[in-house]
Order: structure tokens, then C-alpha cells, then sequence
């Protein structure tokens, strides 16, 4: 990968097929940087989980989605409008809260969640993922 | 994923033999209800349940909880859920979710 060659962004409006939309852009630029199989699937699935929250449970119907190129990975920054839940959301039927969540987190091997509030709404959810296996070396 | 920009996003239609659904499409938080809703209709004429998804070709969080709910609703009538996977992605997420470790759950690939 050559740093910073293949950086884009997108927003996605609307739902279902935006939601789809948004996926099919990650696929595409996966496969347009030549990513391994699993590691593609992976940033696929996760990045899938924040754009379904943006576009779903934000308010907003909005999600930006910004790929980003690094030379030990790839970056995918998913931004929406609206303000991160200040609680947990039990009652809400059929919904196992946090699972989305969790299922980034395992998929990613960096996660950055920052919060939209009341004050400063915009949830960002950064997703890395890996391509190279970096030992790093230690000076002497 | 294959599916062109007109497809719908989700297609299920009965199986006989054994007796399930078979999905194709890509299953998101915004589709689920519709599987949903044809998956509750196959619970309420009891029996085991096949889910047929070697042509789906996306499964997120929420298809995962539907999963796991309806392998549990039916293991509380002594059934079992068999899922026939599937491509890449699919297997991924069904592979995390570590669906076969419920004990009334069967992963077969086709």
C-alpha cells in the first residue's frame, strides 16, 4: 500500500439501500487496495455495524464514511450527526444493546469511539484494521 | 457481494425436505424484520428449522441476534436450527458469533 494513495470519502443518505450502499463502497475500495480476504470481510462487517448505527439509530440518516490509507493499514473513519446514547436502551424491544459494538471491537484491531453529545453532536467511530504484521525493533 | 443495484435486498422462500427457508440477499438491521417475520411463522407450526444461507451474501449484527433468538426459541421445544452456510463473509460472522457452540445449533456447509 502507498501511504495515503487510495484515501476517499462518501456520505450515504437514507436507509436501507444507502446502508447497502455504504457497504458495497467499502467492499469496492477493499478490493481496489487489494486486501487480503479476511482482513476485507472483517472491515466490511465492521464498518458495516457503524454505518447500520449512523444510518438507523442516529436521528440522522446520515453517515460519512472516510477511507483512509496508512502504510501498516487501513483506517475507515464512519461519522454521523447525531448524539451518542447517554444510556442503555433495555426496553427497546428485540435490540441486544452494544452488540453492533462489541462485534467492531473484535473485529477491529484499533477502535476509537468518539461520542456525539448534546452540546458537540457527531459520533466519529474509527475502525483499523491491519495489513501487515509490524514487529517493531528497539534501539540499542 | 454480487447482488446488482436492483435486486431486492432481501429474498426468502419456503423449503420442503428438509422444512425451512432459503435467504438470499444481504441480511441488515433494516431486512431482519422481514426474516423475522417468516422465520416466527415456521416456529408457530413447530418442529426443527433449516435456514438455507449459501446465497446470502451478508449477515450483520442483527441477523446474528435473529440467529440466536430463534435457536433459542426452539430449543425450548426440544427442536434444533441447522444453517446451511455459506460464503466468505457470512461464515465470518457466524464463525464470531460461534453459533455451532449452541447446543441445538448444526453449521453444515454446502
Amino acid at each position: 500500500l502507498r501511504w495515503g494513495s487510495g484515501d476517499d470519502q462518501r456520505a450515504f443518505r437514507g436507509g436501507a439501500a444507502a446502508l447497502r450502499e455504504a457497504r458495497h463502497y467499502v467492499r469496492d475500495r477493499a478490493d481496489a487496495a487489494g486486501l487480503e480476504g479476511r482482513i476485507a470481510d472483517d472491515l466490511v462487517l465492521a464498518v458495516a455495524e457503524a454505518c447500520a448505527n449512523a444510518l438507523r439509530h442516529s436521528g440522522h440518516s446520515e453517515a460519512i464514511v472516510r477511507w483512509k490509507e496508512h502504510p501498516e493499514g487501513i483506517e475507515v473513519e464512519v461519522e454521523d450527526r447525531g448524539v451518542f446514547p447517554p444510556q442503555l436502551r433495555l426496553h427497546e424491544p428485540d435490540s441486544t444493546p452494544g452488540f453492533g459494538l462489541h462485534l467492531m471491537t473484535i473485529l477491529a484491531d484499533e477502535f476509537c469511539l468518539q461520542k456525539g453529545t448534546a452540546q458537540r453532536p457527531g459520533t466519529v467511530v474509527r475502525i483499523h484494521k491491519r495489513t501487515v504484521d509490524v514487529v517493531r525493533q528497539t534501539e540499542a | 457481494m454480487t447482488m446488482e443495484r436492483g435486486d431486492p435486498l432481501l429474498r426468502i422462500e419456503p423449503t420442503e425436505a428438509p422444512g425451512g427457508l432459503a435467504v438470499r440477499g444481504e441480511l441488515d438491521c433494516f431486512t431482519v424484520d422481514q426474516l423475522a417475520l417468516a422465520v416466527q411463522a415456521l416456529l408457530d407450526s413447530g418442529g426443527d428449522l433449516t435456514l438455507d444461507l449459501s446465497e446470502l451474501s451478508f449477515l450483520d449484527a442483527s441477523g446474528i441476534r435473529l440467529l440466536v433468538r430463534t435457536a433459542d426459541t426452539l430449543r425450548s421445544h426440544d427442536a434444533l436450527l441447522t444453517v446451511i452456510g455459506s460464503r466468505s463473509i457470512v461464515h465470518r460472522a457466524l464463525n464470531i458469533a460461534q453459533l455451532d457452540r449452541l447446543p441445538n445449533v448444526r453449521v453444515t456447509h454446502p
